[in-house]
């Protein structure tokens, strides 16, 4: 019977990541570009959305 | 538990904190993604999805201990979308040979000892089968939380890695 534990718990230990090159710094600085424009359309749909909001109000009173 | 204070200190904004934990997850997240996709390009693309959204995201996570099931379910779901996406030929057991990139015909047991790493053994392997014995393998993850995080039985779970080793173990142990 091999012992397929032991092999591939040595052989997972061994897995090659050269391939892998990432640069996490630039992921972060990316994320928060990202998350900042997400931040912006935000305010920008609560704006638009007041604005209606206004509009209709005065054209319900008037 | 020094992992643990990070991933706090991730949560309250610390860049730092963040690239120290995702330093420490990213040979996981590597494995994982390798068992789902077979393009370094597409891997690469899956892991740096993973951490963008895990950034943006990581004050919605509540419980600073759930962050390893967090990270890995995102990056199932990423590998998923990039696979659907792509249309790309995971390498599977009744796939055409052309697709096999990785595949080694050579499999005795004296090859699998010395000259064949993690995923030529894994490769001729379902993909969400690969996914499970890699998680198995990888320390971090107790049978529960595979479950939880691929949405399986406990007990099914436990079943199908047998019944996976049993697969490895015929396909490796002809010459005995």
């Amino acid at each position: 019977m091999i012992d397929i534990d032991r092999i591939l718990e040595d052989k997972i230990n061994k897995v090659d990541m050269s391939n892998l090159k990432i640069n996490i710094n630039e992921i972060i600085k990316n994320a928060e570009k990202k998350k900042n424009k997400m931040y912006r359309m935000q305010i920008v749909s609560i704006i638009v959305g007041l604005i209606l909001f206004i509009v209709i109000l005065i054209q319900a009173l008037f | 538990m020094e992992i643990l204070l990070e991933i706090k200190a991730a949560k309250k904004g610390d860049k730092q904190a963040f690239n120290n934990v995702i330093t420490a997850y990213e040979r996981k997240l590597y494995i994982i993604a390798r068992s789902r996709l077979n393009n370094n390009e597409d891997i690469k693309d899956a892991i740096q999805e993973t951490i963008m959204y895990a950034y943006i995201n990581i004050k919605k996570l509540r419980d600073a201990t759930k962050f390893n099931s967090w990270v890995t379910t995102i990056l199932l779901n990423t590998c998923k979308k990039i696979y659907n996406q792509k249309e790309i030929k995971i390498l599977s057991y009744d796939e055409s040979e052309e697709n096999n990139l990785h595949f080694k015909e050579d499999y005795d047991i004296e090859n699998l000892e010395e000259n064949q790493s993690f995923f030529d053994i894994i490769d001729f392997l379902k993909p969400e089968d690969r996914t499970i014995i890699s998680m198995y393998y990888l320390d971090e993850y107790t049978t529960k939380e595979i479950s939880k995080i691929l949405k399986i039985n406990e007990s099914t779970l436990r079943s199908r890695i047998s019944s996976i080793k049993e697969k490895i173990r015929q396909r490796y142990g002809k010459e005995e």
